[in-house]
């Protein structure tokens, strides 16, 4: 009878453990952020300001990357994603966006992002994630000499040097 | 290194010096006369599983003294490295463990038999290392940039975990004073120390480790050869 028992106790142990749903990575578990941007006014900083069909492209080895998810929208707030390998992330910020004979046509203003990566590990099954600190920022292409400062993008204020949510905005841009 | 046969040679000695005086003392007048002795053995398990995988390289010595009609005291000594390949991250463990404990045999024996059905319970202890060997960030929006991948090595040395441990199994006699025997094992973790936020993913003598549960499984599958010291 005693026996019965203890193996049964450990063959329910057993199927409990391994049952576990371990080798998932969990959509709860936490992820590498991106970065929140929120588009104010430029005349009065604290109001939130529409841009009128904005795209947001990555520069990428001289290659533009459209971010599907931000490509002729009109918004005053976007998420976009920094560069993991390299602490330095490139885009290009469209206004008036649209794309003819795919030529792409609009308002354009480089926006330049300066961070340090810091690896975290999450789980097993995720691995590790990646936040971002000491976070900055430039309107311009800081290795073009003489680039256009704001060609709509008037000005910028990072708010939030760490990256570790997508909880509130990081940096504001004034337009 | 040479502390983990420094180990191996105390569990063989202690056993046998603590518990051969008390056989002086025995009066009583069972006729029977019963094995008493050291029994030593190898997992199999893991000498098969070093052999099959690549990635794995394990050795395990146990042994264990019978101090009554019902019980002994067992202990388990061994050797791990174990390099494990999961989605977005790979890594080493190595390092040593002892486990120390009883049995409790449930089996009545005919005379002069030790065959067993035992539950046991183990103190578990282990020095260990830990590596990441790489890594590759989990980013949901990796789309745009593609995924980072990174081969530099993250070294936790030092590590040690304590757990307690739940065995059952069966011992038989095959051939004179030559057991097998096969146990299942559930763990559960007292007290792990991580270095660098990162989890012990693996645990030699404990195996892996779970992330919302403290639990850990395993089996074994056990040569040994009783050393008859007394008979009383």
């Amino acid at each position: 009878m005693k026996i019965h028992f203890y193996i049964y106790l450990i063959i329910t142990f057993s199927i409990f453990v391994a049952c576990e749903r371990d080798d998932l990575c969990a959509e709860t578990t936490p992820i590498t952020p991106q970065l929140i941007i929120s588009f104010k006014d430029a005349n009065n900083t604290s109001e939130s300001k529409v841009v009128e069909s904005l795209a947001v492209y990555a520069i990428k080895n001289n290659n533009l990357i459209l971010i599907e998810t931000i490509n002729g929208i009109n918004t005053d707030s976007i998420a976009i994603p920094l560069r993991n390998d390299i602490g330095v992330s490139n885009f290009k910020f469209y206004k008036n966006h649209s794309e003819i004979d795919g030529v792409i046509q609009g308002e354009e203003n480089h926006f330049y992002l300066d961070y340090n990566i810091v690896d975290i590990f999450v789980s097993r099954a995720c691995g590790f994630i990646n936040n971002y600190i000491d976070l900055s920022a430039l309107n311009y292409d800081p290795n073009i000499f003489g680039a256009p400062n704001g060609v709509w993008i008037s000005g910028y204020e990072v708010i939030n040097q760490t990256v570790e949510n997508e909880n509130q905005a990081h940096v504001n841009i004034f337009h | 290194m040479s502390t983990f046969f420094t180990k191996i040679l105390l569990l063989l000695i202690i056993p046998v010096s603590v518990f051969s005086q008390k056989n002086v003392v025995s009066t009583d007048s069972v006729v029977q006369k019963q094995k008493f002795g050291l029994r030593v053995g190898l997992d199999l398990n893991k000498l098969i599983n070093s052999s099959i995988n690549n990635n794995y390289d394990g050795f395990e010595l146990n042994a264990d003294y019978r101090i009554s009609n019902k019980l002994y005291i067992a202990s388990e000594i061994g050797l791990i490295e174990n390099t494990e390949d999961e989605e977005y991250i790979n890594f080493t463990t190595k390092g040593t463990y002892i486990k120390s404990g009883i049995d409790y045999n449930m089996y009545t024996n005919w005379i002069d038999m030790q065959n067993m059905i035992f539950a046991g319970l183990r103190i578990g202890y282990s020095d260990f290392d830990q590596t990441i060997n790489n890594y590759t960030i989990y980013d949901t929006n990796n789309q745009i940039w593609g995924q980072s991948f990174i081969g530099i090595p993250i070294k936790n040395e030092d590590l040690s975990s304590l757990w307690l441990e739940l065995i059952i199994g069966v011992k038989a006699e095959i051939f004179n004073n030559l057991f097998l025997g096969f146990n299942l094992e559930v763990k559960r973790m007292v007290n792990s120390e991580i270095k660098n936020n990162i989890q012990n993913m693996y645990v030699p003598g404990f195996n892996r480790t779970f992330d919302r549960s403290s639990f850990g499984v395993g089996f074994g599958y056990k040569l040994s050869y009783l050393l008859p010291i007394v008979k009383k």
